[in-house]
């Protein structure tokens, strides 16, 4: 799961393969921007069912803290 | 690629972001300042001067403080007032046909969301009519295609004021580029196609009448409903043919009595049913549809049918067809869409079908007669058709569409047409009919009465007419309205293109001499006193004209 969630971000940035890895944080990537992080946000509940819930939404810094949310599932 | 922006009262950033080549896109300015950033003359989208501009209407927004239809009837009916009062004429415009949230709750409101976004496309509707600068963007089209859960994402509405989710966001930018292509691209005319394995399941020639696979459920319905599509297609103008290899008799049989068959014998302009490749029959529905193949799209359900049409006719549009049915009404739906749809409908293409059936029968007239009794048997007339703003679209399509009987190629649009009114230029326009049917407005002559002499600008008219010896009626006709009007000469272009090779010696024929002539242009005169005799066969008394 966390492989695929690593691989939807990369896609969606627009990125060759493995150019983030779990410990990525946002603020490093220049192209993650506010409407990229929503556009993440719709593919992972789109391709994995992974929902976040808004409030929680607004506090993802890294590509760790959307771990968090698989064990919720 | 034409200039375009793309306003909304949501936020339609990432649209943007995922259109290509965005130098030829405006970069949206925030999100519910359409009208604004139209009326300021000193605005950024002003300075930017789009040709096309795409409205992405939230009508939930507009609407939000309505409680009841009326108010938000009202509202909408300011949004159109709004938007019709910063109408430029040489803008294009797509305006979004569909609700994108739905919060109400229809058993209190007595369905008031489904009434509100009716009156939206009833408005729209009544827009689209009248005015051949705005066009309906299908939004609802795509919703349908993936269903509204995987369109609408409340989580990103409430994050960031983006009403669609990912998927939803890469469809309307799609869309968007299809609708940019409509705008220039020619459709395609004739709908080739195979029987066994495409209009129904099975081989007709091994399982008989009855074993073919239609019906109206499982597999058979597959089929059936494919040829509901086509048949759609039909109705909208779309030339329908046969090319198969199988016995006409036992395809016949299918065809005019099989009780699930949709698409019947009338419903096709031409057949080739037989054992002759299908190379050769493609040829021969050319000819006798009077189509180039360019504007063929061939649909076979074998691989090497469609390798050697590929190969043999590269100008043929021939699809990979769907390894198992369970796809057919999709796929003929994009066939339409990727093939055949037009921005607009005329009259004249809803007829297109029954003008090319009645071209059939009057091959097979003219094969037992001499071309001047077959055109004197065919009963033409033609009539002047009076130049207003439904007859415009037709001038517009004939302008911007017609390829070979095309003196000039001047491709004008509605902006020019405003400049030729203001300047009083003639325009004149013909419809024409016979004893099989009406054509329809089929041919336009401009004259620029601006200059030393008059001159005919433009002269263009529909393949469908050609070879009929119209042309040189309505030569007469408007040399003769020029003479009462007090002109004595006139002068005429002809601009060549790959195209317009059929009436290169047009001016010659009609009895106009050269006054120069270059790669570029070659330029004619006539005394209008010392006309020709020039020979058609028109009979304008007949009542239906």
């Amino acid at each position: 799961m966390k492989e695929k969630i690593i691989q939807i971000i990369n896609v969606t940035l627009g990125f060759k393969p493995n150019t983030i890895n779990a410990a990525t944080q946002i603020s490093e990537i220049e192209n993650w921007d506010s409407l990229m992080q929503l556009m993440i946000l719709s593919e992972l509940k789109q391709q994995l069912g992974l929902t976040i819930p808004i409030e929680a939404a607004l506090e993802i810094e890294s590509v760790e803290d959307f771990f968090k949310f698989i064990d919720k599932e | 690629m034409k200039k375009l922006a793309i306003l909304s009262n949501v936020n339609i950033d990432m649209i943007y972001k995922l259109l290509p080549s965005r130098e030829n896109v405006f970069p949206p300015q925030g999100y519910g300042n359409a009208f604004s950033l139209m009326l300021d003359t000193n605005s950024d989208l002003a300075k930017f001067s789009p040709s096309v501009i795409f409205f992405i209407v939230d009508i939930s927004a507009l609407t939000e403080n309505s409680y009841n239809y009326e108010e938000a009837a009202s509202a909408i009916d300011e949004w159109f007032g709004h938007f019709r009062s910063c109408m430029q004429p040489d803008i294009q415009y797509f305006i979004s046909d569909t609700l994108f949230r739905t919060t109400a709750i229809e058993d209190i409101d007595e369905m008031l969301h489904y009434r509100i976004g009716q009156y939206w496309m009833h408005c729209l509707a009544q827009l689209t009519e009248n005015t051949t600068q705005v066009h309906r963007f299908p939004v609802q089209r795509l919703i349908d295609r993936v269903g509204t859960s995987s369109f609408f994402s409340e989580q990103l509405w409430y994050l960031g004021k983006i009403p669609f989710t990912a998927q939803g966001c890469k469809l309307i930018a799609e869309q968007i580029i299809l609708q940019m292509e409509l705008l220039i691209r020619v459709p395609k005319k004739v709908l080739v196609l195979d029987l066994d394995n495409t209009l129904w399941g099975g081989i007709v020639g091994e399982l008989g009448a009855l074993g073919i696979q239609l019906s109206n459920d499982k597999v058979g319905a597959l089929y059936h409903d494919a040829q509901k599509i086509i048949k759609q297609m039909q109705k909208h103008g779309v030339i329908l043919a046969i090319n198969s290899k199988n016995n006409i008799n036992d395809a016949l049989e299918v065809i005019r009595n099989h009780p699930h068959m949709v698409l019947r014998e009338e419903d096709f302009s031409a057949l080739r049913i037989n054992w002759q490749t299908k190379a050769d029959n493609m040829q021969e529905l050319a000819l006798e549809l009077n189509l180039s193949l360019d504007s063929f799209v061939f649909i076979d359900d074998m691989p090497t049918e469609r390798e050697a049409i590929r190969t043999l006719f590269p100008m043929i549009e021939v699809p990979d067809f769907p390894t198992t049915p369970d796809n057919l009404p999709v796929f003929f739906e994009d066939i339409y869409y990727r093939y055949f749809q037009k921005l607009r409908m005329t009259e004249e293409d809803a007829d297109k079908t029954k003008q090319y059936h009645e071209n059939g029968r009057r091959i097979q007239l003219s094969k037992k007669l001499d071309f001047n009794t077959f055109l004197q048997d065919l009963q033409i007339g033609i009539t002047r058709e009076a130049y207003n703003n439904s007859s415009k679209r037709r001038l517009l399509q004939l302008l911007q569409k017609t390829n070979q009987f095309n003196l000039t190629t001047r491709r004008y649009g509605e902006e020019d047409l405003s400049r030729i009114e203001q300047d009083n230029w003639l325009v004149y326009l013909f419809r024409a009919a016979d004893k099989f049917g009406d054509y329809g407005i089929i041919a336009a002559v401009l004259i620029d009465i601006t200059k030393h002499l008059p001159n005919i600008d433009s002269f263009v008219m529909s393949c469908r007419i050609m070879g009929k010896l119209i042309e040189n009626y309505i030569i007469d006709y408007v040399e003769c309205d020029l003479l009462k009007r007090g002109y004595y000469k006139l002068t005429a272009e002809y601009i060549p293109t790959s195209k317009n090779i059929p009436v290169h010696e047009l001016y010659d024929s009609l009895g106009y001499h050269k006054i120069s002539s270059s790669s570029e242009k070659v330029i004619y005169e006539i005394d209008l006193a010392l006309r020709p005799k020039r020979i058609y066969h028109v009979n304008n008394n007949l009542e239906r004209i």
